[in-house]
């Protein structure tokens, strides 16, 4: 029952977040709109963690099921391969290479910087929020 | 109707086989060998494409509530988020620059084909968003859907050695890190291994897609 309640939260959510990125013009896709609004929700204590947990959890967990058939749909373009296989391949392997290595050496560098700074008590109560 | 049920039941029994195989095989990655086995088993069985299509739809469609749902590693994780949005912000408009220009340098050197170039730029944010963008700046939206698609998967493949590679240990940049390169699929990837990974993948997911689409604006003229 959890369960299902869960679901139906999720599932409002994610209409509100549809129906608010069409009629309000946000440049930002209906599901990344709701889960703002679902952030926003269980900050400020509207939604109770408990309520959506369970759910939300599970459809999380099976995330990747729901890319299946989105990608089973597009592996017919796997022939613009042959067209022009040089640049398409090097850009899907250097991309995300390098996107990840700069990304990640930049906030890595970043949390050291603000960790040498910070008092070691501050920091502390950080780290327990990761239990 | 019954072609589309049975769409569902293979995509389910392709994931299912993937799970048990990653099971036995970790280095084998789930989404590659589900989407090889669904589509083995579709070709087999039917190869009616336009029904596979129609019954995807079905489970697809789950993928929005399952975004909405990143909001509860996000929420737990919050106060943390707060203390260190800049080194966030920095990092995500580095690593959307670097997407972007890795693409042009290429396209500049190489050549590749106009419309296949302009489908590539928005490839490393997540798909809702791409399809927007590469509409609005001259791309094929189904050609960037599979570029999309596929840096997700090459990001999830190559992640561990580069960031061991890179020395990138902490678990917020691990996933700002794996957010900004490979979207939700990387996020998806990351839920069994750490909560906090997969709360600053998904703020790196949003971030991304909106630094990227400002980055493009030039591109729509």
């Amino acid at each position: 029952m959890k369960f299902v309640k869960g679901i139906v939260i999720l599932l409002a959510f994610y209409g509100v977040g549809v129906a608010a990125s069409k009629w309000l013009h946000i440049p930002l896709p209906g599901n990344l709109v709701g889960m703002l609004l679902l952030t926003l929700g269980l900050c400020m204590g509207w939604i109770r963690m408990d309520w959506v947990e369970q759910a939300g959890t599970f459809l999380i967990r099976h995330m990747l099921l729901f890319f299946v058939p989105i990608i089973v749909g597009v592996a017919s373009y796997l022939n613009v391969f042959t067209q022009n296989p040089l640049p398409i391949i090097l850009s899907m392997v250097l991309g995300p290479f390098l996107v990840m290595l700069v990304t990640g050496v930049v906030v890595q560098w970043y949390l050291k910087h603000q960790k040498q700074k910070a008092e070691p008590s501050l920091q502390q109560e950080g780290r327990t929020l990761d239990a | 109707m019954l072609s589309q049920f049975f769409a569902i039941l293979v995509s389910i029994a392709g994931y299912k086989g993937a799970t048990m195989i990653n099971a036995r095989f970790q280095r084998l990655q789930p989404l590659l060998v589900a989407v090889i086995l669904v589509w083995t088993m579709w070709w087999v069985f039917s190869g009616d494409w336009e029904a596979f299509a129609a019954g995807g739809q079905w489970i697809s469609f789950w993928l929005g509530p399952a975004t909405v749902a990143l909001a509860i590693p996000l929420a737990k994780q919050i106060k943390e988020f707060a203390h260190i949005w800049r080194g966030v912000l920095l990092g995500v408009c580095a690593g959307c620059a670097v997407a972007i220009i890795v693409v042009i340098a290429i396209h500049w050197c190489l050549g590749s084909d106009e419309l296949v170039f302009k489908s590539m730029l928005s490839k490393s944010v997540t798909t809702p968003i791409a399809l927007e963008l590469s509409r609005s700046i001259g791309g094929e939206p189904a050609l960037a859907a599979f570029f999309t698609a596929l840096t997700g998967m090459v990001g999830v493949l190559i992640a561990r050695p580069v960031l061991k590679w890179g020395k990138i240990t902490d678990d917020w940049a691990i996933g700002i890190a794996i957010g900004t390169s490979a979207h939700a699929i990387g996020t998806a990837s990351l839920n069994r291994v750490s909560p906090v990974q997969t709360a600053a993948s998904s703020v790196a997911m949003i971030v991304a897609g909106v630094i990227t689409s400002i980055y493009l604006i030039p591109f729509s003229f």
